[in-house]
């Protein structure tokens, strides 16, 4: 019985393991500083793990059709500013707009990978107006606050105002929701 | 918001055997929802992070968790202790550990039950029990989505449903997992025929520990591939059926390893035995390894000594989770050495 490391082939091995590659399982001995080695170097590598299944999809189908490309890399999301390759590169979209903007080229991703394209399940039920005029609070708070950074004092007078008649219009709604 | 690193419990489902027990370790449904006309975390400035992160803890403070039995942490204000210590539970994942800036964590630890903040979605809504109770977690996560629904818009299309920053997850956002401890169908070798067989059925295997280097302590997490054009309950319901399937083999396993290699596997379990009996350092996947085969002559009444839950003994033993008992500035080698005696002690040997 082998009692080395496989990998250095010196030290004793105390590690066992089992290596999946693509459904693929083999028994992997090492010594510590090895599976220590190993570890950090691939940690890295695994963080996106979905990812090299949805990028081979893309990569097999632009084999195919070379004349997507040009446009494929020029559709950019005007939303969020994220381009086709960018996500080509990172696998992320960078908002809910991008499912629009790269259309066809995004569908066929997401066909390959999920073998459909129409969700059949859970729908959110209506937002209640308290959530969308929080939302908006939100987003004038933080307005407000950039301004007085940057000392635009007019401005932030007027996001103020706008503050203050969201609060009104939130106050009644909770009022009204609550004698309901 | 910053916690006393000491004070963060282990979570209660890590100790707690369920239905499916020893095979069936634990069951986990995750939501993943993105707030209507924020950008994704991935593309947000610190602005829409501050701006998604608000609404969501807001959510969480109204609807939620009005009682204030969750607990919420700000990325940022997490020691590294804390987070390494969050991701050996896997309460966060890896990313979030290495870049905490902007991320959150709410979480009931009693519960099993949590919302990863800005990690890559918006929200990632999870709910986590122990055994086989696949249609109870999503339950639980559905009924957490519910109520965040009433506070916050959703980024969501008619065609396409929950929209998530990757198109992996779009549909239903809902990944379904078991995590199965599985030592006889690796030592026979048959795991790889079963995860052949259920890759073909749009089913992930995976190992939790050592996805790198190898799958160490022969736990393997299974999930689902598809989140579009099935239905949350189906989803569910499949995973159960699966990891049904997965058990049988397992026992089968078993059976054939006493009948066919008896000796063999008599001499490995009292091995490793013998080696946290009696070893003054241990490696982490060596002592996952051997704590697997130990568990495994418990199982086949092949050893005698008190039995225990793999998870938690998993979790205890872990880096960060050994380095909580030492000083601090300890040493890896510090980390081995405190192993062996923290096992021994957590194995009543």
């Amino acid at each position: 019985m082998n009692i080395f490391c496989d990998e250095c082939k010196k030290n004793i091995a105390t590690v066992f393991l089992t290596k999946i590659s693509s459904n693929e399982v083999s028994k992997v001995q090492l010594c510590e500083d090895c599976a220590r080695k190993m570890e950090e170097t691939t940690q890295a590598a695994s963080l996106l793990s979905f990812l090299p299944q949805v990028l081979a999809g893309i990569q097999g189908l632009e084999e195919h059709i070379p004349d997507e490309i040009l446009s494929d890399n020029l559709s950019t999301c005007e939303s969020c500013g994220t381009s086709w390759s960018d996500f080509k590169k990172i696998g992320f979209l960078g908002c809910g707009s991008c499912y629009e903007a790269f259309g066809d080229s995004l569908l066929k991703v997401i066909r390959e990978f999920q073998e459909s394209e129409e969700h059949i399940g859970k729908a959110p039920a209506k937002l209640p107006e308290k959530a969308r005029l929080r939302r908006k609070l939100l987003e004038l708070e933080k307005r407000l606050e950039r301004q007085i950074a940057e000392e635009h004092y007019e401005a932030a007078a007027s996001v103020r105002d706008q503050i203050r008649e969201i609060e009104g219009k939130l106050k009644e709604t909770v009022e009204k929701s609550d004698k309901e | 918001m910053t916690r006393n690193k000491s004070t963060l419990p282990i979570q209660e489902y890590l100790k707690k055997e369920g239905p499916g027990y020893p095979f069936v370790l634990s069951s986990r449904a995750r939501l993943a929802r993105n707030l209507d006309g924020v950008p994704f975390p991935q593309a947000a400035n610190e602005e829409n992070l501050e701006i998604a992160r608000g609404m969501v803890l807001e959510a969480v403070a109204e609807a939620v968790s009005p009682q204030r039995e969750w607990s919420m942490f700000f990325g940022e204000e997490l020691s590294r202790d804390e987070l390494e210590m969050m991701t050996e539970e896997r309460l966060i994942s890896r990313g979030f550990a290495e870049q905490p800036r902007g991320k959150a964590l709410a979480v009931y630890f009693g519960a099993g039950e949590g919302i990863v903040v800005n990690d890559e979605d918006h929200a990632r809504i999870q709910a986590v029990l122990p055994g086989a109770q696949f249609m109870k977690a999503l339950e639980n996560a559905d009924k957490i989505d519910g109520k965040l629904e009433s506070e916050v818009q959703y980024w969501y299309d008619h065609k396409l449903g929950y929209l998530t920053s990757c198109p992996t997850n779009v549909g239903t956002g809902l990944r379904v997992s078991a995590l199965l401890h599985l030592p006889a169908l690796s030592i026979t070798g048959e795991i790889a025929k079963t995860i052949a067989a259920l890759g073909a059925r749009g089913i992930f295997v995976r190992g939790i520990y050592g996805e790198g280097t190898g799958v160490a302590g022969n736990i393997f997490q299974l999930s689902n591939r598809k989140t579009l054009g099935v239905k949350e309950e189906e989803i569910a319901s499949t995973i159960d059926a699966v990891v049904k399937l997965v058990v049988e083999k397992e026992k089968t396993s078993r059976k054939v390893i006493l009948r066919e290699q008896f000796i063999e596997t008599a001499d490995r379990v009292s091995r490793a035995l013998g080696v946290i009996e009696r070893a003054k350092r241990m490696f982490f996947f060596e002592a996952l390894e051997l704590i697997s085969l130990v568990k495994l002559g418990i199982e086949l009444e092949l050893l005698h000594i008190k039995d225990f839950n793999i998870l938690h003994v998993g979790a205890a033993i872990s880096p960060y989770h050994i380095r909580r008992e030492l000083e601090k500035d300890t040493s890896d080698e510090d980390v081995n050495t405190k192993r062996a005696p923290i096992l021994r002690r957590m194995l009543d040997l």
